[in-house]
């Protein structure tokens, strides 16, 4: 598959950076494929910017940051201005439609995840809007097996946190499952 | 015990940061102590040590600033435990002071400096290589470190346990000289078995009385006891004989003592040196790198030779002391030696020097917003100066 650069970006305390860890640690550990995961943020704790990059490789990775990213999930309008053009041609955008316009660009693959909103509706809390939409971004690539994010959500999170986080990454599977049919397998047979 | 002994080598397979990479190493190599104080985008290594040296019988402090941590480790060390702080530009100014302390006393411990962008408070979150220099001159005075550069996570835990080690050896201080972008960096980190990892400790005095600041020649590291050894210790930051005594006026005393703490790093230099090459024998240009900014150029070897451009690479594990014979090596080899650097010129000045006629040695400049200079960028540098 050679290397597949992808970009978390939002605001502080939106959770991209943890986002970013939990994707790039599964496929690091499970996935036998070497990764980086590097991020960005400003001096304040919330607010301010926040980035985070995973690449992923069947190669060693020795430059670790993004050049050009396959994959961008988005949740705020900063983050989109800032990136929206940088993402290769036929690249996959998730943005959070919930909270920003449908972005204007042609030859690429947008999908819209109102992640923040489905959180709240659901769980009633906005904080896990991040694996929301890490779940959808699972669904719609097939970049990794979703029980294995939960193993790693069990991992790295405290106990308390476990079930909410597993019915967020499983209700943002659900809703992409409207783009890709109701399995990976079949996002599979669709590339 | 045993219980407590498996969690001093987590051995096996991690997703971890670097400066996680870094408190685990540590560890592994014996660590018991740590003092800092939190500073971005070090205070990872301090959250860890804080958990992690209570489950191996360690002691976490966090104290009042950067001053206080170091003299703490250096009090630590004399106590008898391998000693760490850790720290980013701000602390590691304040620090510079018992860093000199430590060189005159002959303390081994072990400071880390995750880089961010200075002078000053800077840009606080993001990277940076530009304490290279103060990393070797900070403190005053005639001296010498080790200062050694990882390039991953991996290399957190490699070089931290090998910091230690040369700490030991040589009763030094030795400077981790990281930066943001590989201390803030998530990678596989296998950590090796116990047996696998070579740890050295401090030589101790065969009996009271022994001369514990000299006696040695002039270039051996004299033996250390510990307070409570049973020695009457003289521990001074002004000069000292041979068994601690203050010799504030005594020209003969002062040139023994400096000149074998400095020629104890010096004339071991190759000993202490660990650089990476690639196809120095045979190159079109020379390009010398440290740290972060390694890994573009690691990259851009790779591009270069798809344009059949042969690229002689030293990447410096140890920055200080200065890898001068291999630098000179290839620089008898090649017309052009270029150095990156996220800084606005220091190790290019060190090339230079060591260089002299030998090849024109260009910097190559980035800062600001931590970005790193890209394969791309110094690929493009190697084509304007062969003028391809």
């Amino acid at each position: 598959m050679g290397r597949i650069e992808i970009i978390f970006a939002g605001l502080g305390g939106q959770g991209m950076i943890t986002a970013g860890i939990i994707l790039a640690r599964t496929i690091a550990i499970y996935g036998k494929k070497f990764v980086a995961q590097s991020q960005s943020y400003g001096p304040e704790a919330r607010g301010g910017s926040a980035r985070s990059e995973v690449i992923v490789s069947d190669e060693e990775i020795i430059y670790p940051h993004v050049i050009n990213p396959d994959i961008l999930v988005i949740m705020s309008k900063e983050a989109m201005e800032k990136y929206l053009n940088k993402l290769k041609p036929n690249g996959i955008l998730l943005y959070d439609s919930s909270i920003l316009e449908k972005p204007k660009r042609k030859n690429i693959n947008i999908y819209a995840i109102p992640a923040t909103k489905i959180a709240f509706e659901n769980l009633n809390t906005k904080a896990v809007a991040n694996i929301v939409m890490l779940g959808a971004l699972i669904q719609i690539t097939n970049i990794v097996n979703k029980e294995l994010v939960e193993k790693t959500i069990k991992e790295v999170f405290p106990e308390k946190f476990w079930e909410v986080d597993i019915k967020a990454l499983n209700i943002g599977v659900e809703f992409a499952k409207k783009f890709t049919g109701s399995s990976q397998e079949v996002s599979q047979q669709q590339k | 015990m045993s219980e407590r002994k498996n969690k001093e080598v987590l051995s096996g397979v991690h997703f971890w940061q670097g400066d996680t990479a870094c408190a685990e190493g540590a560890i592994a190599a014996g660590c018991r102590f740590f003092a800092g104080y939190p500073i971005t985008p070090a205070s990872e290594i301090a959250e860890h040590m804080a958990k992690r040296l209570p489950e191996v019988g360690g002691i976490y402090v966090q104290m009042e600033d950067e001053i206080a941590s170091i003299s703490a480790v250096i009090g630590a060390s004399w106590g008898g435990l391998k000693s760490m702080t850790a720290t980013s530009g701000p602390g590691f100014s304040l620090m510079q002071e018992n860093i000199g302390y430590a060189c005159m006393t002959e303390t081994p411990c072990v400071i880390v400096d995750v880089q961010r962008a200075g002078p000053s408070t800077g840009q606080a979150t993001k990277a940076a290589q530009g304490d290279i220099m103060q990393a070797r001159w900070g403190t005053h005075g005639d001296h010498e470190v080790i200062v050694l550069s990882p390039n991953s996570p991996q290399e957190m835990f490699d070089l931290t346990v090998k910091a230690f080690n040369l700490s030991e050896i040589y009763r030094v201080p030795v400077i981790i000289l990281s930066d943001e972008i590989v201390g803030h960096m998530w990678e596989k980190v296998r950590v090796p078995s116990p047996e696998e990892i070579e740890v050295y400790n401090r030589r101790k005095p065969s009996h009271i009385g022994e001369p514990i600041f000299g006696g040695v020649g002039e270039v051996g590291v004299p033996p250390m006891p510990r307070i409570g050894d049973g020695f009457n210790l003289l521990i001074t930051g002004s000069t000292h004989n041979e068994y601690g005594y203050r010799k504030t006026v005594d020209p003969e005393v002062h040139r023994r003592l400096v000149t074998r703490i400095v020629n104890k790093i010096r004339e071991n230099a190759d000993k202490i040196i660990d650089v990476e090459t690639q196809n120095i024998e045979d190159a079109d240009i020379g390009v010398i790198s440290y740290g972060c900014t390694s890994r573009s150029v690691y990259d851009a070897v790779i591009l270069a030779e798809k344009e059949g451009i042969t690229v002689g690479h030293v990447r410096l594990r140890t920055i200080w002391p200065f890898p001068e014979k291999v630098v000179k090596e290839v620089a008898e080899r090649v017309d052009f030696i270029l150095v990156p650097e996220m800084n606005l010129g220091q190790l290019v000045y060190e090339v230079e020097r060591v260089v002299g006629c030998e090849a024109r040695v260009k910097a190559i400049s980035k800062i600001g917003g931590g970005e790193m200079i890209t394969p791309e960028e110094i690929l493009s540098e190697m084509r304007k100066l062969l003028g391809r």
